[in-house]
């Protein structure tokens, strides 16, 4: 039961966005994919999400994921952009509940554990207070939660989120990273799940994830648990900052103190 | 929240449009108009079975026919370019299938074999929705869809008036001028068989993408990731809007604006849900334009006016007012 990447390589035009990458990655795992701008992070995801043409395999369970049907594999993998769009203001309720489409059969109405599963994500993200409120009316954060709902009421084995967090206020932030913590553990059902999330917080990743992939220049420079992933030498080089690193209540602490000045590679 | 809310279609609105189109289907059928004004009823009893069948039965029915194609064609477009202001006339598809069909005419094809007119009318909506598509459904953003449109209808009027300029005689011209207008007089059932044989296969395209339109919600990379293909909801919405319109513009001419007022005005009763909107949207259709052709034979005596003269020209201060009101919101 892997997720696995097998020389997987993007290219925009003839520019490299992500060199051959090899990967597998376990359900259970809360992994969390960093590094700067440009890096390459949220081009993988949409590899591994089947959005963008690459060399290479993704496979799930040994499944080509791009042999699936499209409802298998809607099923397997579940994908939350960077800031979607949402073209209609729906209620939040009905929106999360468009993450049920990949189980509904054409013309079905939403069936009990549709429901249970609609109502679930909104409970995990603290968003059932304004279920039936139209989606224009509610704050950036707010819509960023529901979003984060639908793609949680998919229900898939395999979750790709990028940055999910970004436009959370700081309890919400570590809510919403408990609640991708347990969604990997299966704390609320019985089998585990891999959730994959492009985080910007160096020490929200540090403190909740089980694996860090670093990346940089389009190639993973860095790949293991966060106190081996991000290190202070790993920090200073592909984030040009000088980062503060200490500990607190046994967990990691870690905040970028000052720029590096100097180029890339210096 | 209600529970209605939450179980996709709505039974009462859609039961209610279904009733009110039958009303209106009825009224139209006993409703005639002849050199002295509206009539009621069929006459004598020995004329009663003619008017009926030859000309008021086809007339009602083609009513609904377009009206409900028109309906739903614009609520499935508005979906796929998630853009309010899409409707098959102002993207440009019925001006295609009118040019398309004016070729036909042109060349002496519309009386050789029946069949090529509507052929040459869904060649020419599928044209001109491909192209629009192709200049600016990508983004769904409003400006420049609207002005793709623009550029399409003023492309396809040109062509069109291109093959007045060299219509073979001015008899010929006029008869084209006058079918372009968009009526459901003087029809047939003839029309009606023309017709359907276009309509339903691409209605059935339409709610073939009715969860694909819901998923596009989410933009296009949400939607793939929900299984939706959107390039498959796309080749079904246009292709079948194609299809479908193709047909109404063959037998009807141009009708406009019933696509984008109908969604409109329903939007709101189904919760800006794409997929729930297109039933209603088809029965609303089919109610309107059936309403509107009632209303044309009620006016006074004089020459009749063309049903499309009077879509357009309710329709067009009310997309004057969706697009002023969207500019307000923007700024």
């Amino acid at each position: 039961m892997t997720l696995a990447a097998v020389n997987v390589e993007v290219s925009y035009d003839t520019r490299p966005a992500v060199h051959a990458t090899t990967l597998a990655l376990e359900p259970g795992q809360l992994v969390a994919l960093v590094g700067p701008n440009g890096a390459g992070k949220s081009t993988l995801l949409r590899a591994l999400a089947g959005l963008v043409a690459y060399r290479g395999d993704v496979t799930w369970r040994g499944t080509v994921l791009t042999r699936l049907g499209g409802r298998t594999r809607a099923r397997t993998v579940a994908y939350l952009p960077q800031d979607p769009p949402v073209h209609w203001p729906l209620t939040a309720r009905e929106l999360v509940a468009l993450g049920r489409l990949p189980h509904r059969a054409y013309g079905a109405t939403e069936n009990a554990a549709d429901a249970a599963a609609v109502t679930a994500a909104m409970r995990e993200t603290d968003t059932l207070e304004f279920a039936a409120r139209s989606v224009g009316r509610l704050s950036v954060g707010e819509r960023a939660r529901v979003l984060l709902a639908r793609a949680l009421a998919v229900e898939a084995p395999v979750l790709l989120a990028d940055e999910p967090i970004a436009m959370l206020d700081p309890y919400h932030q570590l809510d919403v990273l408990g609640t991708l913590r347990s969604y990997a553990a299966g704390r609320e059902t019985d089998s585990k799940r891999l959730a994959v999330v492009v985080l910007h917080d160096l020490g929200l990743a540090a403190r909740f994830c089980d694996r860090v992939l670093l990346m940089d220049g389009g190639a993973i420079v860095g790949d293991g648990p966060p106190d081996e992933a991000l290190g202070a030498e790993a920090i200073r080089a592909h984030y040009r900052v000088e980062p503060f690193i200490a500990r607190n209540e046994g967990e990691p602490l870690i905040v970028p103190w000052r720029s590096i000045n100097g180029r890339r590679g210096q | 929240m209600s529970a209605s809310a939450r179980s996709g279609p709505k039974p009462a609105l859609v039961i209610g449009l279904a009733l009110l189109t039958l009303v209106a289907a009825a009224a139209s059928l006993v409703i005639g108009r002849d050199g002295g004004g509206p009539t009621f009823g069929f006459g004598g009893p020995a004329l009663a079975d003619t008017i009926l069948r030859e000309i008021r039965l086809p007339r009602t029915l083609l009513a609904v026919l377009v009206g409900g194609t028109l309906g739903l064609c614009g609520a499935a477009l508005q979906g796929l370019l998630r853009n309010p202001l899409a409707e098959p006339g102002l993207l440009g598809a019925s001006s295609g299938a009118a040019f398309g069909a004016v070729i036909m005419f042109y060349f002496g094809f519309a009386g050789a074999s029946s069949l090529l007119l509507p052929l040459g009318a869904v060649g020419g909506s599928l044209l001109a929705l491909a192209a629009l598509y192709a200049l600016a459904g990508r983004r769904g953003d409003f400006l420049t869809i609207v002005l793709a449109g623009i550029a399409i209808n003023a492309l396809a009027a040109a062509l069109t008036s291109l093959a007045l300029n060299f219509a073979p005689s001015p008899y010929a011209a006029l008869e084209i001028l006058f079918w372009m207008l968009g009526s459901l007089a003087d029809r047939s059932l003839a029309h009606v068989y023309l017709a359907v044989p276009l309509m339903v296969p691409g209605w059935l395209l339409v709610a073939a993408a009715a969860r694909g339109l819901d998923a596009l919600t989410l933009g296009e990379d949400t939607a793939f990731s929900l299984g939706f293909d959107p390039k498959r909801t796309q080749a079904l919405v246009i292709g079948g809007t194609a299809l479908a319109v193709g047909g109404a513009v063959a037998v009807t001419g141009v009708v406009g604006f019933v696509g984008l007022v109908v969604p409109h005005l329903l939007r709101g009763a189904v919760g800006q849900h794409p997929s729930r909107l297109l039933l209603p949207s088809f029965l609303g259709g089919a109610l309107l334009t059936t309403l509107a052709d009632v209303a044309i034979r009620l006016l006074p005596p004089g020459p009749e006016l063309k049903l499309g003269v009077v879509t357009a020209l309710l329709g067009a201060p009310f997309f004057l007012h969706l697009v002023m009101r969207n500019s307000a919101r923007a700024t």
